[in-house]
């Protein structure tokens, strides 16, 4: 067993797929031109906003905006603080005040209906958005949904949800899927072809999430194999 | 106010180098050299020179301020804080303009107080637009501001969610600050109430709590509806506000109802709360929210015509807060893309926001929407009848799902009666040729992608 092991050994990658923290340059604008302006200028500090929410389906890219606008301002010297709700959740961590001290000048609160139902959590996120407003710096949020469809137990967090900026994400449209997978594969240096992109589109689950990973596994194969990505390889390696 | 002891500075010191958000080359080359001066109610900080100043001004004051809260503690009433540059630094004395500049009062120097007020100083009568539905409410704020305890104590505001309360209570504080800077004007939430009440129980603080709630001026306590079922807040709610009206202290409250009908609370709360006046705010009628875009719309330098005030305002009707979020994001996009706000501009920019339902679309509302348009039944869609009429519009659904959803084409094959993958792509294949050379295909085609993904 061994002795097969050494015959044939494996060549180990860097976990170069941790490098990739999202960036605003890299998000396909497609039908967001106006949420993309707006973000822009806002994360360069050129405009402020107390509030902002962002809603849109699974894999439009709304979390990719987040945590760009939580990365551009960090590096800007302002304190951010991001905040995914499902995984805070099982941590039971808080949203009270206590927990955001008076630095954080930007506070990203992602995927606020896994909260939106349960009065002491809409409690909790009612005085951060009271908080953070307040004191002149910005909360944003992300959401499923527009804020009107939130079934809110408290109304008074309701009608705060629905002041500000309020933008769908937009979900990429087909030829925008195949741009979106190319772009992620020239961030690893691959060349993904247009034939290739379009038999991943064609043979394997379409959601952007799992064509995103479907590149993150064929680079890592490309490197173990030392081998350009073409369609043999892809049916080869695809998840 | 409580006397300041010679020792705040260094303990403001002490927490100040132990606070890990400044390091410590910034700590000893900015704040260290900060001179103070101690008196009574005011904290008077020395900046060597001008550089040290701007770099406190702009990087480290609110850093200041919670040390020396923290030092006082959080239910102590709070001093004042005033940087200026100390006026005998040699440094000074050359440069003349500066040494000038330090004799005036600065404009920034900020007041502890104030910091504590939380009153959001952008909430002023001057930009409250009030309508039929609020004139009441306004005319009795502004009376309270005029003369506070004078006219009515409490005053209680009442009505739905986002329609400008909180606006009136603190417009009233702002401008009861505006003619007594010196007022220790309380903003508060109820449930900081609440918050801050159960701290102060787990730290044994009781005392300094009080004292510190019984120490303000005007006390402004948001949405009271919060203390709900709270006992023991209330009745420590009860005995403050008590002790405020006994003082002749201005008490404005704002509820979600009429405060009789608040449940929950105390019988004996709510009969105080009827001993001033109770108005209600009503949701603002087409030509209060018109006015309120063009005026919200002037404050932002833009100028709204009535026709675009109008048809935002007749499609937002529920509360302020969304109007004006809508008119943001109008004016948002004239901003970027530089164009003016004309009727078919303002459409556009708010299309996704004006769809009452607006839902995510899925391969249902597609299949549903197609099998309206071409009036066919949902269930002749979804069959195996290889019809034309029915085919064609099977096929347009199968290509629309493929552009406006993330599903599989699997997935999709299974929702349109279980069909095989290969059909799904022959459909939009099939569909995607035609596209180019039939023109009313097209405009089919373009209006269901129209509908469906606005």
């Amino acid at each position: 067993m061994i002795i097969n092991k050494l015959r044939s050994p494996r060549q180990l990658t860097f976990n170069l797929g941790q490098l990739l923290t999202p960036k605003l340059e890299q998000f396909l604008v497609g039908d967001n031109l106006l949420l993309y302006n707006f973000l822009d200028k806002f994360s360069q500090h050129l405009v402020y906003e107390p509030f902002i929410y962002l809603w849109g389906a699974s894999g439009s890219g709304r979390t990719h905006l987040l945590q760009s606008c939580y990365d551009r301002l960090t590096r800007l010297g302002y304190p951010c603080y991001y905040f995914p709700l499902e995984k805070q959740l099982n941590f039971n961590f808080t949203l009270d005040e206590k927990d955001f001290p008076n630095q954080y000048q930007l506070i990203c609160v992602d995927n606020i209906e896994h909260i939106i139902g349960a009065l002491s959590w809409e409690k909790r996120l009612f005085n951060l958005y009271q908080y953070v407003t307040n004191l002149g710096y910005t909360l944003i949020v992300t959401a499923s949904c527009s804020p009107r469809q939130l079934d809110c137990k408290l109304l008074d967090l309701k009608s705060r949800l629905c002041s500000g900026m309020i933008f769908q994400v937009h979900t990429l449209r087909e030829s925008e899927k195949q741009k979106a997978i190319q772009q992620r594969a020239t961030l690893y240096g691959l060349d993904l072809t247009d034939q290739v992109a379009h038999f991943l589109l064609t043979h394997y689950p379409r959601h952007p999430n799992d064509l995103f990973k479907q590149i993150d596994q064929l680079h890592q194969a490309s490197l173990r194999e030392k081998r350009p990505i073409t369609i043999p390889f892809v049916k080869k390696h695809a998840i | 106010m409580s006397t300041i002891n010679q020792a705040i500075w260094s303990h403001c010191l002490d927490y100040l180098n132990d606070d890990d958000r400044i390091d410590d080359e910034a700590f000893v080359t900015w704040i260290q050299p900060l001179g103070a001066k101690l008196t009574d109610n005011c904290l008077l900080l020395l900046a060597p020179n001008s550089v040290v100043f701007e770099k406190i001004k702009n990087n480290f004051f609110e850093h200041l301020l919670e040390a020396v809260q923290h030092v006082v503690g959080e239910n102590n009433p709070p001093p004042e804080v005033r940087l200026q540059v100390e006026t005998s630094s040699p440094m000074v004395q050359q440069d003349s303009l500066q040494h000038e500049e330090s004799k005036r009062e600065l404009p920034w120097t900020a007041s502890l107080r104030k910091y504590h007020t939380r009153l959001n100083a952008q909430l002023t009568f001057e930009n409250f637009v009030a309508g039929q539905s609020s004139q009441l409410a306004y005319a009795a704020a502004e009376q309270v501001a005029e003369n506070p305890d004078r006219v009515y104590n409490p005053l209680v505001i009442y009505g739905d969610v986002g329609l400008g309360k909180t606006h009136l209570m603190q417009a009233a504080g702002n401008m009861i600050l505006k003619r007594n800077p010196d007022a220790f004007i309380l903003y508060l939430h109820s449930e900081r109430f609440v918050a801050n009440m159960v701290k102060a129980l787990q730290n044994n603080k009781m005392e300094e709590f009080k004292n510190f709630y019984r120490s303000a001026d005007v006390i402004l306590v948001d949405d009271i509806q919060f203390f709900s079922g709270k006992e023991r807040s209330q009745e420590e709610f009860f005995h403050t506000f008590n002790a405020l009206l006994d003082s002749q202290r201005q008490v404005i409250l704002t509820a979600d109802r009429y405060p009789k009908e608040l449940i929950g609370l105390e019988e004996r709360l709510k009969s105080r709360f009827a001993w001033g006046l109770t108005v209600g705010v009503e949701p603002p009628e087409l030509e209060t929210r018109v006015a309120i875009l063009m005026n919200k719309a002037k404050q932002s330098n833009f100028v709204l015509s009535e026709e675009v005030a109008f048809f935002i305002a007749q499609r937002i009707h529920s509360n302020v807060r969304e109007l004006e979020g809508a008119l943001k994001r109008v004016l948002a996009n004239a901003h970027f893309t530089g164009q003016a706000i004309t009727l078919g501009f303002a459409k556009e920019a708010l299309k996704d926001l004006l769809a009452l339902q607006a839902k995510l679309v899925n391969v249902e509302n597609i299949q549903q929407a197609v099998a309206r348009y071409y009036k066919i039944s949902l269930v002749d869609l979804l069959s195996k009848k290889r019809t034309r009429s029915f085919a064609l519009p099977r096929q347009i659904a199968m290509t629309l799902a493929k552009e406006l959803t993330n599903k599989s084409l699997p997935e999709i094959g299974y929702l349109f009666g279980k069909r095989d993958h290969s059909t799904v792509l022959h459909a939009c294949r099939k569909i995607k040729k035609r596209l180019s050379e039939d023109f009313s295909l097209k405009e089919d085609y373009t209006y269901l992608l129209k509908i469906l993904s606005t």
